[in-house]
C-alpha cells in the first residue's frame, strides 16, 4: 500500500463517520488531488466536507444533540465534582477551586481525562446517531463555557474581573481545546454498525 | 446552478466533472463535500438521481456517482428560468434609466 492510498483510506475512515456517501466523495478528492497536488486544496475540501456533514447530521437528528449535549454536560460536570469529593478533599485540598487556580496543568490533564470519559460514554450510548450526539456535546461545551462568563460577569463583577478576567487567555484556550478530547472519547472505534462503505460490503 | 451543470454534463455528470463544469463555466469554487450535500437534498427532493458507476485506478477503487436530473428537475430548471426572465425585464437602471 502507497502513502497515497494511506493517506486517502485515512480520509475515508474520519468522512465515513460524518458523510453518508464517504466512499464516491474520496474517490473524487483523489482523482483530483492527482491533477492538482495541493495540499491546502485537499485540507479545505476534507474540513469542508466534515463541517457540512456534521451540521447536517446535528440538524436531522436534533433529538440525539439535545440528548448528547445534556448527557455529556451532566457526566463531566457530575465526573469534576466527584473527583474534587473523592480525590482532592479527603488528600487535603479542602479549597479545590483556588487548588485547580494554582495547578492549570493538573487542572488541564484531570479536564481532558473527564472529556475524554464523557464523550466516550456520550458515543456508546448514542450508537446509531453518535455523530449528532458526540457533535452536539463538543459544541455545547464552547457554548456553556462562554454562557457561564457572561453570567458571572453579570452576577458578580466584583469575582469576574479579580479572578477571571486575568486568566481569560487560558479559559478561552480550555473552552475550545476541551471539543478535541470529547470528540476522540466519542468517535474512539468501533464505528457505528450500518456505516461501512460499500466497497467493504463489496468485499464482504 | 447544480442542476445547470448536471444538465450540461448529461450523462457525466459526477462530483468532480460538476465541480469543473462550475469552476470553469462560472468561475466558482464548487467545494466536493458541498455538491454532495447540495444533491444529496435535490435527491432527497426528486429532482435529481444518482447511480453508482465504474471505479478506476486512480480513485483508488472507489465508484463514481452519476447524477441524473429528472423530469421534475427540469421542469423545476424551467420554472426558475421563467421566472428569473420576468424578473430581468423592466428594471430601468438597467436600460440606461436612472439608477
Amino acid at each position: 500500500m502507497t502513502a497515497q492510498n494511506r493517506l486517502f483510506e485515512t480520509i475515508e475512515s474520519v468522512l465515513r463517520r460524518v458523510v453518508p456517501d464517504a466512499e464516491c466523495l474520496v474517490g473524487d478528492l483523489r482523482e483530483e488531488y492527482g491533477k492538482r497536488g495541493s495540499h491546502p486544496w485537499l485540507l479545505m475540501q476534507i474540513a469542508t466536507a466534515l463541517s457540512i456533514g456534521v451540521w447536517r447530521a446535528m440538524l436531522v437528528h436534533r433529538r440525539d444533540t439535545v440528548s448528547g449535549a445534556l448527557m455529556g454536560l451532566s457526566l463531566f460536570w457530575s465526573l469534576w465534582v466527584l473527583s474534587i469529593v473523592l480525590v482532592l478533599k479527603p488528600v487535603g485540598f479542602p479549597h479545590a477551586v483556588s487548588w485547580q487556580w494554582e495547578h492549570p496543568l493538573l487542572l488541564g490533564i484531570a479536564g481532558a481525562i473527564y472529556a475524554f470519559c464523557s464523550g466516550w460514554i456520550v458515543g456508546r450510548v448514542h450508537r446509531t446517531h453518535r455523530t449528532a450526539a458526540v457533535c452536539g456535546f463538543a459544541a455545547s461545551v464552547v457554548v456553556v463555557a462562554a454562557f457561564e462568563l457572561l453570567v458571572l460577569r453579570w452576577l458578580s463583577p466584583s469575582v469576574f474581573f479579580v479572578t477571571v478576567v486575568p486568566r481569560l487567555p487560558v479559559l478561552i484556550f480550555a473552552s475550545f481545546a476541551a471539543p478535541i478530547p470529547i470528540l476522540l472519547g466519542g468517535f474512539w472505534k468501533p464505528a457505528p454498525p450500518g456505516s461501512q462503505n460499500r466497497r467493504q460490503v463489496r468485499a464482504g | 446552478m447544480l442542476l445547470l451543470a448536471v444538465l450540461r454534463l448529461e450523462r457525466d455528470a459526477y462530483g468532480v466533472s460538476i465541480a469543473r463544469e462550475i469552476e470553469m463555466v462560472a468561475g466558482r469554487v464548487a467545494l466536493l463535500g458541498a455538491i454532495y450535500a447540495t444533491m444529496d437534498r435535490l435527491e432527497a427532493a426528486g429532482l435529481v438521481e444518482s447511480q453508482l458507476g465504474e471505479s478506476t485506478p486512480e480513485r483508488g477503487g472507489r465508484a463514481k456517482r452519476y447524477f441524473r436530473v429528472t423530469r421534475d428537475g427540469v421542469r423545476a430548471v424551467k420554472s426558475t428560468r421563467r421566472a428569473l426572465t420576468a424578473l430581468w425585464t423592466n428594471i430601468p437602471a438597467l436600460e440606461g434609466g436612472r439608477p
